[in-house]
């Protein structure tokens, strides 16, 4: 056996000896993903000689949060953890994307453009498009506020994650080009309008707002 | 990180609580990307304090079993961002159990399920004596409900 497969399996064993044995994901995490059906087989064939069921092992609530952890820590990215946390949050209080956009609209009294912008910027958040340094933190603390959450959780959440730390490997992710009319993707290089548009059409200011909130860096 | 700069496992299973917090805090004040590792050793404990903290005060509340599901979880998540955080900790049972109270808090008891209401059970009797025997046999026919 590898030795993380020896341990992972070891650990297993201690803790089954504790009587508190995991679900298998929890030691799957140190296995070599090529051996985890052999160390599930392995486990169940363990669990069976020792008599026992899986229901008898974890309750379901302690299974789903272990679940949703190693969901956030799978989506770890530039922007770190938040992106995987945000979802998991709204999918436990049953609360929509929308909501949350509302929410922010609201606060920083934006117009229909301006919502527009912001719907997408959220989108591109929850979906670790975003390089999490470069997000204002006012907006880090509207959005913990939302959640009756820590702003501080939510600063060390965006803090890229593993290899998505400024490796030279991982993907290079530039902030979000700015939403909105004429903008274009350098944001202090003059707008471009549209073909044959005699007038120079400047971005939106809610929408350059949006854009500054999610991209302008933490004092924006 | 290759499977070569992992922590060794044994060890920090090996460790407390505070000793954990402490190779944690250490390794992410050093920018060592393996603080995860520890963090996430904390973070397992911390869960199962959060579910046994929800499970307890949910039922006391009135919540029912997916309320408390969804308490523990949120709790979790909350408790896995805290555990990036560059400072030193209260300890973890202490973070987990006040982030599931606060999230069981937060949730109203779900309204009870109205009632069901069902058509009147048909009341039928038997036939019994010559005229069951009858009917049994296909001397008789029923009238099928309607008048003779």
């Amino acid at each position: 056996m590898s030795d993380a497969f020896e341990q992972a399996f070891l650990a297993a064993v201690d803790d089954m000896n504790a009587g508190q044995l995991h679900a298998p994901e929890h030691y799957l995490r140190t296995v070599p993903a090529a051996r985890h059906e052999e160390f599930t087989r392995r486990l169940s064939a363990l669990r069976a000689a020792r008599g026992l069921r899986a229901s008898e092992l974890t309750s379901e609530a302690f299974e789903a949060a272990l679940g949703a952890v190693a969901a956030v820590r799978a989506e770890a990215g530039q922007a770190g953890i938040l992106p995987g946390a945000l979802k998991q949050m709204r999918k436990a209080r049953g609360i929509r994307p929308r909501d949350v956009v509302d929410a922010l609209a609201a606060e920083y009294e934006l117009g229909p453009e301006g919502r527009e912008a912001l719907r997408e910027h959220y989108h591109q958040l929850e979906s670790g498009e975003l390089v999490g340094p470069n997000i204002a933190h006012r907006l880090l603390r509207s959005l913990a506020d939302f959640f009756q959450a820590e702003f501080e959780d939510f600063r060390a959440a965006v803090r890229p994650t593993g290899s998505a730390g400024g490796g030279e490997s991982g993907p290079r992710l530039r902030p979000a080009p700015a939403m909105g009319r004429g903008a274009g993707d350098d944001p202090g290089s003059a707008p471009s309008g549209r073909a044959g548009d005699a007038r120079t059409v400047g971005p939106d200011p809610q929408v350059e707002l949006v854009r500054r909130l999610f991209t302008g860096g933490p004092d924006a | 990180m290759n499977e070569r700069d992992r922590l060794d496992e044994r060890w920090l299973r090996a460790l407390d609580d505070v000793q954990l917090e402490g190779v944690r805090y250490d390794l992410l004040r050093s920018g060592d990307v393996r603080f995860e590792q520890a963090a996430e050793h904390l973070l397992v404990r911390g869960i199962a304090h959060a579910e046994r903290v929800a499970a307890q005060l949910g039922a006391a509340r009135g919540l029912d079993a997916d309320q408390i599901t969804a308490a523990t979880v949120d709790a979790s998540v909350q408790l896995q961002m805290r555990l990036a955080r560059e400072e030193k900790l209260p300890a973890v049972e202490v973070l987990a159990g006040r982030l599931a109270r606060e999230r069981v808090e937060a949730m109203a008891p779900a309204p009870p399920a109205p009632p069901r209401l069902t058509a009147r059970p048909p009341r039928l009797r038997t036939v019994e004596g010559p005229l069951g025997e009858a009917l049994a046999d296909g001397r008789l026919k029923p009238n099928k409900g309607t008048n003779s």
